[in-house]
């Protein structure tokens, strides 16, 4: 499962817009830095969206590339305040 | 008392435009700014196979960087790729079709189709497609973002629809030399600011108001006192013209100009065909592009880009700008409006061209060439070649 199916599972606002396709941004999420450090490191695609947004940290991340698995049962997800959607741009 | 007969006589009689002849000739037709069925002619004649203006080259200096711009019915984006290479693509989603950049100008790592999230590269490679790996057969590589013709020339950013055109340097050879001479920072200029006015006149009518300083010291008591009109020339070129004449602040100047002490105390204003006019003032490295999109057969969108050394106008450059947006622009725009309305009139379908033996500055001489660039371009329609002769 991916990080942005459990977190919209657990009924948090997550629109996930581009079905993954790394196109809309609206399922950026923020990280504690040790579930970052976990995860795979995000690719050039990826990397390309998060430059584009406005609120972006050392961990974020898109968390429709994440798969959510039991390492992550203790991780610390922040939703920013705004989302942006890069499609409405 | 002799009568001469010939080609001259004949065409004096019939009062018909001349392109080998601009002493004698006579406009073109009026229908050629009014007609619906003209207006696509200019379309397609001209706008979509001439090299159209895009941006200065520092507005696509980035990878990702890109403006968006109308050429005929098209839209097309230009931007620099993740290797330094321009490019110009059409922005149509090759997936059903929809606009993909929706602003002016901006930054992207890669531009998304809004419909159905679609995103292309920097190169118009497709980069992700949602949901394509279920769909038989697709193919990514299939779906490259068509491309125009993107050059570089004189500082500027060209596009044309037609990518055989030949290059701007084969089309105005020297043009690049005289622009440096007269505007040697070209290549250092920032975009500083934007004017826009939709007017109710053909982009033609525009062009040929811009082209001739006739009409400067009816019309525009202002400019006349900036310029020093006994120094005013006019020069035509392969496809382009440059106005150039002396400044001489007085107290009546609607601007006050200061110049550096290696630059002379100059106005200077090209045309670049087929519908973009650049001016510089006098004072440090600076020039404006006034160029004309047309709307409609008798509309038309007027763009004023300011280029200054830096992105923050001085007060000298904000008092030009002024000038040019409150003044010299709003007495043109009724001037062209007039003449619009006069062109529609059952009364009137051509002119006489005032070409005088020396070609002065109060010359119309760049109108009849600006007219035989247009001539030139109808001549690869037969159709229109009738409505025109």
């Amino acid at each position: 499962m991916r990080l942005s199916d459990a977190l919209k599972s657990a009924g948090f606002y997550i629109p996930a817009s581009c079905g993954g396709s790394l196109a809309c941004s609206t399922c950026h999420v923020m990280l504690d830095a040790g579930s970052f450090s976990r995860t795979a490191p995000a690719s050039v695609d990826e990397e390309d969206v998060l430059d584009m947004l406005p609120q972006v940290s050392a961990t974020s991340r898109l968390s429709c590339q994440i798969h959510c698995d039991e390492s992550m049962v203790d991780a610390e997800v922040r939703i920013p305040d705004a989302i942006t959607n890069l499609l409405s741009k | 008392m002799s009568v001469t007969k010939g080609k001259n006589i004949m065409n004096a009689d019939a009062r018909v435009f001349d392109p080998d002849h601009p002493e004698l000739s006579y406009t073109l037709p009026s229908e050629c700014y009014y007609s619906p069925e003209m207006y696509k002619q200019d379309q397609k004649l001209i706008f979509e196979c001439s090299w159209n203006f895009a941006c200065h080259i520092s507005q696509v200096e980035r990878p990702g960087q890109y403006v968006k711009i109308n050429i005929s019915q098209e839209e097309v984006v230009v931007t620099r790729d993740k290797s330094g290479q321009l490019k110009g693509y059409y922005n149509v989603c090759l997936h059903r079709a929809h606009t993909i950049v929706q602003d002016d100008a901006g930054q992207a790592n890669f531009f998304t189709c809004p419909y159905h999230a679609w995103t292309y590269n920097l190169d118009g490679t497709v980069r992700s497609a949602r949901n394509c790996e279920n769909v038989k057969g697709f193919c990514k590589d299939d779906f490259k973002l068509n491309e125009v013709a993107v050059e570089e020339f004189a500082g500027f950013v060209w596009v044309n629809l037609d990518t055989s055109a030949k290059p701007l340097r084969e089309l105005a050879p020297t043009f690049e030399r005289k622009l440096l001479e007269h505007c040697p920072d070209i290549r250092s200029l920032k975009f500083a600011h934007r004017e826009t006015w939709d007017m109710n006149s053909n982009w033609k009518t525009a062009i040929e108001n811009f082209s001739e300083c006739y009409h400067c010291a009816p019309a525009h008591p202002g400019f006349v006192d900036l310029v020093a009109m006994p120094t005013y020339t006019v020069t035509t070129h392969d496809i382009w013209n440059v106005h150039v004449s002396e400044v001489q602040p007085n107290t009546n100047a609607p601007i006050s100009v200061s110049t550096p002490q290696d630059r002379a105390l100059e106005y200077v204003a090209f045309f670049f065909w087929p519908n973009v006019t650049m001016w510089i003032m006098p004072g440090a490295g600076n020039i404006g592009l006034l160029y004309m999109r047309p709307t409609g057969p008798e509309t038309t969108r007027e763009y004023f880009d300011f280029y200054f050394m830096s992105e923050v106008p001085t007060e000298e450059e904000k008092a030009s700008i002024e000038y040019l947006r409150d003044v010299l622009q709003p007495e043109d725009i009724e001037l062209c409006e007039k003449v619009q309305k006069g062109l529609r009139s059952r009364s009137y379908k051509t002119g006489r061209l005032f070409v005088d033996n020396g070609k002065t500055g109060i010359s119309e001489h760049a109108v009849h060439h600006f007219q035989k660039l247009v001539h030139e371009a109808y001549r690869k329609s037969e159709e229109v070649m009738k409505v025109i002769s």
